[in-house]
């Protein structure tokens, strides 16, 4: 393992010495966790992480044996957000997509009295 | 060495007053992983640091560059930050091990000398300290980064050199696709595997029959045919595994000149994006490519058969259209595309856009799995519906009760990362103490006793390493942790609850705002159609909310005549003409299922869409007769059953709105008027009647 700061975004690099199976609790096996996803709650053996067209995806095998893979948000491969873990139900939104929402309001607004404004 | 003439004299307080910045970089992951010993030296030089008088909690390790090539400022966070941090004025001193390590592109070399000259900043390598307003120094450094920059030319020449001196003789070994393989005496020749030989020839066959891509995978996947594939990762590298066509294996098979007997080479070259400046592979027409063998070995098709394939699926590609990537939110009305799930087989569903009249209604498809499987599509799923559905949702949700919720949530990480920092730092006390402890013990043993004095200074080496390990995993702590909000962003925050519902209701709102806003609190959302459509809708902060909403009607539902209509038009047949019908139910106030006032003519359509029976008919069905029965029964002409009706002899019933009757059955004893002369006698009974006004008006 090499050194990556805790920042880095480029934990995910795309080489066959993945660090998946040692972030992972159990070496080699990936759990689904997406809870709509038809394939909820099942594992299948780990092959494989990178970016595929800038998508963070885990590769595995089916129960066919065959390579499918999943964006790895749906996966346990990461651990969970914070602050979903905190909020535990009762919060819809996370507080850094609120303040995006707003500078996203607050340039919309500024545009349109821009385009009012003679 | 003295230090008013060495290299810590250019160290000035000013110097001292900022932090230093260690930048620690090495070309590629399998550098980093065996070549171990670069970035030990690498992080060695915190030492220097630290000599010439920085602390060591004001020394920052850029490390976030590594497994990345110096060629290019564009894909090097940590250069970038290493630049701005200069540039703002927080560095004393740079620190790398040598030049190349920061620079391997004379540009971004001098803009970073240029940077630290203006700032002040010192840049330190193993070889010495330099100042860059110094004009020694100034020179040297520039030297070493056109050193570097020359080395980095001679590293490439003579690695790919060699490579691509083989490619253009055609002699370089690569990967082949399947169904070629490398013979013992390292030609490349057909798969001896008659089975693998079979299915590429297939590909093409079925290809020259159907003229589509889309087609060969339709036709392997109705005749249950499997294409090989080989492994080329995996604990299973290597081996043929047999599975279902899909579709980018096929076009893979057609595009490859490989399989024509070609050996090629440079066919995608790697050039950098204007804007991004990041590199991608680009196709090069044939003409650039760095090598290309015609005949080079056996193959399944001709090269003129392989040119003629890539012309016709150059025209699929066209009538299909190109731009099938997933992209950033754009002007189509779709307010989930690109985060719109298939709940049935759980890939990614697309958007389709069908005009109606003046406006754009979009469609989700999941169509992922007809395209690589040949198959019909999955499901589809009307998009206006699960846009409101969603839209009224967001607008629910986002009160300022959700609002007040997600700030208590932060504010309890914030909290819980102050006494988790608390822990941390007296963590870094600890293991201070343990090796201030160990420090004092091995000062205070007997030099001569060698083998106690070994041991205790080795407990203190352990310590001191306990102490930068603790330090470290201090540092990365507090970098990560979530910082309290200030009282404008909560002002922010909280004025959200009321500002968008106020602009989600704006019609001039445009539509990638919108989605660039549900992009931003929804994770995704998971569609299902069955009897009604069901979206499973997962928000950012964990939250999950099922919506069912009817199956909107389709058009011709739309246009349906409503159902209470035609009771009551079957109800009133028994009793009235289709007129008399159409004024009854327009006085009702009922009208088409297009809107329009009820016209005969439209009752008529109704009654024979519905088959219902017509008012004609039901009267027959009461034992009423027609007018030629009436005759027949009574034997006399239709004129005269008329003239009796008139005269209230005979009564009958409105049938239709032309006028004409229906007569009840003459009673028994029905007296019987004589007009005009008395009949003659009637004809024998074998002889053929003769009726009047055949054909005539009634």
């Amino acid at each position: 393992m090499w050194p990556l700061s805790p920042g880095s975004s480029r934990s995910c690099p795309c080489h066959e010495s993945s660090t998946a199976p040692d972030q992972h609790g159990q070496p080699g096996v990936v759990r689904v966790t997406h809870p709509f996803h038809p394939w909820h709650g099942r594992e299948f053996a780990f092959v494989d992480r990178c970016l595929a067209w800038d998508v963070d995806r885990v590769s595995f095998l089916d129960e066919n044996g065959e390579v499918a893979s999943l964006p790895a948000a749906w996966t346990d491969i990461d651990p969970v957000d914070p602050f979903v873990v905190v909020a535990d139900g009762p919060c819809p939104f996370r507080v850094q997509d609120l303040l995006a929402a707003a500078d996203l309001l607050d340039a919309l607004r500024s545009r349109t009295v821009g385009k009012k404004m003679p | 060495m003295d230090p008013l003439f060495g290299p810590a004299a250019k160290v000035t307080a000013a110097h001292l007053a900022r932090d230093a910045y260690l930048y620690i970089r090495q070309s590629s992951l399998k550098q980093v992983l065996n070549n171990t010993e670069s970035t030990v030296r690498q992080y060695g030089l915190k030492e220097r640091a630290i000599a010439l008088g920085w602390p060591a909690d004001r020394i920052h390790v850029i490390d976030t560059d590594q497994g990345q090539s110096g060629a290019s400022a564009a894909d090097r966070e940590g250069f970038q930050r290493l630049v701005t941090e200069v540039g703002m004025g927080h560095a004393g001193i740079v620190l790398g091990l040598e030049v190349s390590r920061l620079a391997r592109n004379n540009t971004d070399w001098h803009r970073l000398l240029e940077i630290c000259a203006m700032a002040g900043t010192l840049i330190l390598d193993e070889d010495g300290l330099y100042d860059p307003c110094d004009f020694n120094d100034r020179l040297l450094l520039g030297l070493k980064g056109t050193m570097s920059e020359a080395e980095l030319h001679l590293l490439k020449a003579r690695l790919r050199g060699g490579q691509l001196s083989k490619a253009r003789r055609g002699e370089l070994i690569s990967p082949l696709p399947i169904g070629l393989v490398y013979d013992p005496s390292g030609k490349v020749v057909l798969d001896p595997d008659t089975a693998i030989q079979q299915a590429i020839r297939a590909v093409f066959e079925l290809f020259d029959a159907t003229g589509s891509a889309t087609a060969v995978v339709k036709s392997f996947n109705a005749e249950g045919l499997r294409l090989p594939r080989r492994l080329a990762h995996g604990p299973d590298k290597g081996k043929v595994v047999w599975a279902p066509a899909q579709h980018s294996r096929i076009l893979q098979i057609l595009h490859n000149p490989r399989y024509a007997g070609a050996f090629f080479y440079g066919r995608y070259q790697h050039r950098p994006t204007p804007g991004t400046g990041k590199s991608g592979p680009r196709l090069q027409p044939r003409e650039q490519w760095v090598a290309f063998f015609p005949d080079h070995h056996p193959g399944y098709i001709t090269l003129e058969k392989y040119d003629a394939n890539q012309a016709k699926l150059a025209a699929n590609a066209t009538a299909h259209g190109k731009d099938r990537r997933h992209g950033p939110p754009r002007e189509g009305p779709a307010l989930l595309q690109g985060i719109v799930l298939c709940g049935i087989c759980g890939r990614r569903m697309t958007v389709r856009y069908h005009q109606r009249k003046d406006r754009l209604e979009p469609e989700y498809v999941c169509q992922a799995k007809g395209i690589q499987y040949g198959s019909p599509i999955c499901q589809r799923v009307h998009g206006a519906v699960v846009d409101d559905a969603v839209g009224d949702l967001l607008v629910t949700a986002l009160t300022p009760h959700a609002i007040q919720a997600a700030l208590a949530v932060a504010d309890e990480l914030a909290a819980r990362a102050e006494e988790a920092d608390r822990l941390r730092a007296a963590a870094v006390e600890r293991a201070q103490y343990q090796a201030d402890l160990a420090r004092r013990r091995y000062l205070a043993v007997d030099p001569d006793n060698r083998l106690v004095a070994t041991s205790l200074e080795a407990d203190w080496n352990q310590a001191l390493r306990d102490v930068a390990e603790a330090t470290d995993t201090y540092e990365k702590a507090k970098n990560t942790a979530t910082g309290v909000l200030d009282d404008a962003q909560r002002a922010r925050i909280t004025a959200l609850a009321r500002d968008f519902p106020a602009l989600w209701a704006n019609p001039d709102t445009p539509d990638r705002e919108r989605k660039r806003l549900v992009r931003l609190l929804v994770t995704d959302v998971t569609l299902i159609r069955a009897e009604q459509i069901t979206a499973h809708v997962r928000l950012t902060g964990g939250q999950e909310h099922t919506l069912v909403r009817p199956i909107p009607l389709a058009s011709w539902q739309i246009r349906q005549t409503p159902p209470e209509v035609v009771a009551a038009i079957d109800q009133l047949l028994d009793d009235h003409t289709d007129g008399q019908i159409a004024a009854i139910l327009t006085e009702r106030g009922h009208v088409s299922g297009l809107g329009q006032a009820l016209s005969p003519g439209i009752v008529k359509h109704i009654r024979r869409a519905y088959r219902l029976r017509s008012h004609p008919q039901r009267l027959a069905d009461q034992g009423i007769l027609s007018l030629r029965e009436i005759a027949r029964q009574l034997d006399i002409g239709l004129s005269t059953v008329k003239h009796w009706r008139d005269r209230g002899l005979l009564t009958g019933r409105l049938a239709n709105d032309k006028g004409e009757y229906l007569y009840h059955p003459p009673p028994p004893d029905l007296a019987r008027p004589r007009i005009g002369r008395p009949p003659r006698p009637r004809p024998a009974p074998d002889e053929t009647p003769i009726e009047s006004a055949q054909g005539g008006a009634v």
